[in-house]
């Protein structure tokens, strides 16, 4: 494998020449980003927003990030960015409809990732990021493989019948839904790895 | 039935990696009459179940999504990482300025025709044109239309210009012509035609020593011609040393960086390429390049033609910059042995931290690459400083800070003394003093102090306790005189085992607490604590050493460090808090948290501050904050401001003030300068100021007065330098701080007014 692939995805992406980092990074993080935003009442256009400027602040940041062993998570960095931005855009929008700076303040905002929210974040997270992986994977394979794959593991259709279904043989039902997992498993962990 | 035993977990695992379908269709079919469970073996194996469960759950759970969302992912993904941050000027830029009219399709600027875009840098573009009416080929360099438009950076761009074209020499671009066009100033230079020598070091190639020798001499003899003239360079690196189909040796690009560096200064100040050339003591605020800079560069230059490598490279320009000030690289021989020893050396002296170690001129260089002798300065190369916040301090010596210096007068107020093993408290209120020698003493002593008691500690010692809580009394905790002690949260025994963490070491709610010569710490290291904190009660920011619910403080000669995400100190509300001579060291938190009110207010004087924000407060009336000859180096903001609901008078004086990022950081986005100076009432006089984004935590923001809210900043006096260097957290420094070691001899500078 090349040394490239094999670095954690936040690694690659403090380099500037390699742009599909940053397109996966943008998928992994962009609907995550969003769906907080969301989860926090945003409106559509302004989850928009604050997916661009979360992601703006990283790309701009992500030269000074070191990742360090056992230290802060990248999530967690992650999360103060989305938290600073989440809180101006409730200061903003509340104070343009009273006129003052609001309730809504950074000091309640941190409460987010503490205890109980800690694992609604983490779940989103590990949400989103199978999801990415599964849409990259589907394009990696052929339909009847993929179909092999998703009947068996996700719909829990019995190997005889999924090979039935897609008109091939028991053996390649087994061999789909092991490529398919296994090089699920190896996207997930490139990003996951990003963890450091 | 098969005569061949059944194959095994790991046997059917070889081939369904091996995609062997034929051979495991055989064994399915042979296993479907003798029963001998291959099928349930490849069920199991096939089966992961912890990933297919995740992902079950990920495409079964609605997800929020929307078109719009859609093509915003798809239009960050399009622009890149770099695009996403990048001012580099694009084509796009210059059309307005472009003719492209004619009717052959030629396009022209200034009547000079563009034949290709051949560079694009921080500064402009470059193009190969035709000279029409010379009728040969030039390289066209114009420079970016949002620098033109700031007048400082166009006169420096047209009288550098000129500078260079003084300069006649066989190893310099020639310059023919320094011109403006509506506006816009552009260069007119010799066309080399060749390649730079960038495009020979890259991929690890060591050169030949005699094109090392020749090259280096060359571009030493260049710079000679220029510094002869005034001119420094300032960003001699491969790409900008050309080298002609002809064997010519050319250096380009003189005195232009610095048109450039004049905007990252007070601008955006994003790193704009590679600083792996960049001298050290450039890397120090206020000193100036000067030709020994360019010699710096030189050395770098001939140690990756040499090496294959460059000297101090590293992942992140912030690396490099940190080894550029602190690390000697691996000697030039240990990578190539063929280079001969006085060549190793010259690269060496070239390459000291100290300018006045290097040789004295590029003529000097010059002579030594072609075989003069070096003599060595001095006999070990030793990095220059602790680490380059040292050198930034130390950049103009003048106030001098010695921590802890002042030993605390214990004047007690009170009369009567009561050791720890005493029982009982003084029933006379205002005229207690204990003293104590134990951590078990100091809990109880905090149990039994009357209203304006005092509780001496009388100890160098380490006392670990369980959290001081102290409410409606006015209360002074120090040090006997001549004594340090150190009071530490006690974490590591069953005390917060399963319950929750406790949130402070010291609180005292309502009263006054007076705290002098101590030190208060808790004993988590760095990340443990939000480990810790994770499904216990409790909320990792939510910690603080210090306090104060609706109380009066003052402090002095005290020292509060944490490697929580939490601060050293919370004002809540913030009542009057003074520090004087004290460090709040919260490298992963923040020093300060406080609630402003009305009246309340924070002074500090002679402070040290260390935070991932050095303040955060929430302004809810017309609060103030005073910070005098203070330290203050943060890694997000200087001054964060939330829930901004009134005004914050600031008095900012002889302060070195440091920020990674903003230096104020504010959730409310005012329209305007004027909005923005209604939240804030900035006073400053005297400071040094340093900061990758001046006010702003996002210029982006407010494109139509980012700039005038910069020059609102300066206007005070202030130095301001709006640069990011060195990202404090991973500082050597604050490493050092945390350990207690360089603060005796931290030397602060305070320019002098």
């Amino acid at each position: 494998m090349p040394a490239k692939t094999r670095q954690s995805l936040l690694l690659r992406l403090c380099d500037p020449a390699d742009g599909d980092s940053w397109a996966d990074f943008v998928g992994i993080y962009g609907p995550f980003v969003y769906s907080i935003g969301r989860g926090r009442g945003l409106q559509d256009a302004d989850a928009c927003d604050l997916v661009q400027d979360v992601m703006r602040e990283v790309a701009r940041s992500v030269s000074g990030y070191e990742p360090q062993p056992g230290t802060a998570k990248f999530r967690a960095w992650l999360g103060v960015i989305t938290r600073r931005r989440l809180a101006r855009f409730f200061e903003n929008s509340r104070s343009q409809i009273n006129g003052t700076g609001g309730t809504t303040n950074l000091l309640a905002l941190p409460r987010v990732q503490a205890g109980e929210e800690e694992a609604a974040w983490e779940q989103e997270h590990r949400r989103h990021v199978f999801r990415w992986a599964a849409e990259r994977v589907q394009s990696e394979f052929s339909e009847t493989t993929w179909r092999a794959f998703w009947m068996t593991a996700i719909e829990g259709v019995s190997a005889r019948r999924a090979a039935e279904a897609c008109g091939i043989s028991l053996g390649a039902v087994y061999i789909a839904k092991s490529r398919v997992v296994s090089r699920l498993r190896e996207r997930v962990s490139q990003v996951m790895e990003a963890d450091v | 039935m098969s005569d061949t035993p059944s194959p095994s977990e790991d046997d059917l695992r070889r081939l369904i990696e091996a995609g062997e379908q034929g051979e495991i269709d055989e064994l399915l079919q042979a296993d479907r009459e003798a029963r001998e469970g291959c099928q349930e073996r490849l069920e199991r194996i096939t089966d992961d179940s912890a990933t297919i469960d995740a992902i079950r759950g990920a495409l079964t759970t609605e997800v929020p999504g929307s078109s719009r969302l859609l093509e915003t992912i798809e239009r960050l993904s399009q622009r890149g990482v770099a695009s996403v941050v990048d001012t580099s000027p694009s084509y796009d830029d210059l059309q307005p300025w472009i003719d492209s009219s004619h009717e052959d399709g030629k396009e022209t600027l200034d009547g000079y025709v563009l034949r290709a875009c051949i560079g694009r840098g921080g500064m402009g573009l470059v193009f190969e044109a035709d000279d029409v009416k010379l009728g040969h080929v030039v390289a066209l360099k114009v420079m970016r239309p949002d620098l033109a438009r700031e007048d400082q950076a166009r006169e420096r761009f047209l009288r550098e210009g000129r500078a260079i074209a003084a300069v006649r020499h066989p190893n310099v671009v020639a310059l023919h012509h320094v011109s403006e066009v509506d506006g816009l100033p552009y260069l007119v230079m010799e066309y080399v035609e060749g390649d730079s020598l960038d495009a020979r070091t890259q991929n690890g190639t060591q050169m030949p020593v005699e094109e090392i020798v020749r090259i280096g001499a060359a571009v030493a003899a260049g710079l000679a011609a220029c510094h002869e003239q005034g001119v420094i360079h300032r960003d001699i690196k491969p790409s900008n040393v050309l080298l002609g189909k002809d064997g010519a040796v050319k250096v380009s690009d003189f005195g232009l960086a610095a048109v450039a560096s004049t905007r990252t200064l007070t601008h955006d100040g994003y790193l704009s390429g590679t600083p792996d050339y960049v001298a050290p003591e450039r890397l120090s605020i206020g000193s100036a390049a000067d030709e020994r800079s360019d010699l710096f560069s030189l050395g770098c230059l001939l140690y990756t033609m040499a090496t294959g490598e460059e000297p101090f490279g590293g992942d992140t320009p912030l690396i490099t910059l940190h080894r550029i000030a602190t690390d000697d690289p691996a000697r030039v021989r240990a990578k190539n042995p063929s280079i001969p020893l006085p060549l190793e050396e010259t690269i060496s002296a070239l390459m000291e931290k100290r300018p006045e170690d290097r040789p004295a001129s590029a003529e000097a260089a010059r002579a030594l690459l072609l075989g003069g002798k070096v003599q060595r300065r001095r006999a070990v190369n030793r990095p220059i400083g602790v680490a380059g916040v040292v050198v930034l301090l130390s950049a103009v010596g003048l106030g001098f800070f010695t921590w802890f210096s002042s030993r605390p007068d214990a004047s007690p107020r009170g009369v009567a003394e009561y050791g720890p093993g005493e029982a009982g408290a003084p029933d006379t209120p205002e005229a207690g003093k204990i003293v104590v020698t134990t951590a078990a003493g100091l809990e109880r002593a905090v149990d039994e102090v009357a209203d304006h008691g005092v509780i001496e500690i009388d100890t160098d010692g380490l006392l670990e306790v369980d959290p001081l809580y102290i409410d409606f009394r006015s209360v002074t905790i120090t040090a006997a005189a001549g004594r340090r002690p150190v009071i530490r949260l006690k974490t590591a025994d069953g005390a917060t085992e399963g319950g929750a963490v406790p949130a402070y070491l010291l609180r005292l709610n309502y009263g006054t607490l007076t705290l002098v010569g101590v030190e208060l710490q808790d004993a988590w290291e760095r990340g443990e604590h939000s480990r810790l904190i994770e499904g216990r009660q409790g909320i990792a920011e939510d910690f603080s050493l210090l306090s104060l619910i609706d109380a009066d403080l003052v402090v002095r000669d005290c020292r509060l460090k944490t490697e929580t995400e939490g601060a050293c100190l919370r004002l809540e509300p913030a009542n009057d808090a003074e520090l004087h001579n004290t460090q709040l060291l919260a490298p992963f938190g923040t020093a300060v948290i406080m609630d402003g009110g009305d009246e309340d207010g924070l002074t500090l004087s002679d402070c040290l501050l260390i935070g991932n924000a050095a303040l955060v407060l929430r302004v809810e009336g017309k609060p103030s904050v005073a910070w005098r000859r203070s330290v203050v180096l943060s890694n997000i903001a200087t001054l964060e401001m939330i829930a901004v609901r009134g005004q914050l008078t600031a008095e900012i004086t002889d302060c070195v003030i440091q920020s990674a990022q903003a230096l104020v950081l504010s959730t409310l986005y005012p329209p305007s300068l004027e909005h923005f100076q209604q939240r804030l009432a900035w006073q400053g006089s005297g400071n040094r100021v340093r900061g990758q984004e001046v006010i702003l935590s996002d210029g982006d923001y407010a494109p139509s007065w980012g700039r005038e809210i910069a020059s609102w900043a300066v206007s005070d006096h202030s130095s301001v330098y709006g640069k990011q260097l060195f990202t404090i957290s991973h500082h050597d420094v604050v490493a050092r701080l945390m350990e207690g070691e360089v603060v005796e001899s931290l030397m602060l500078s305070i320019p002098s007014r």
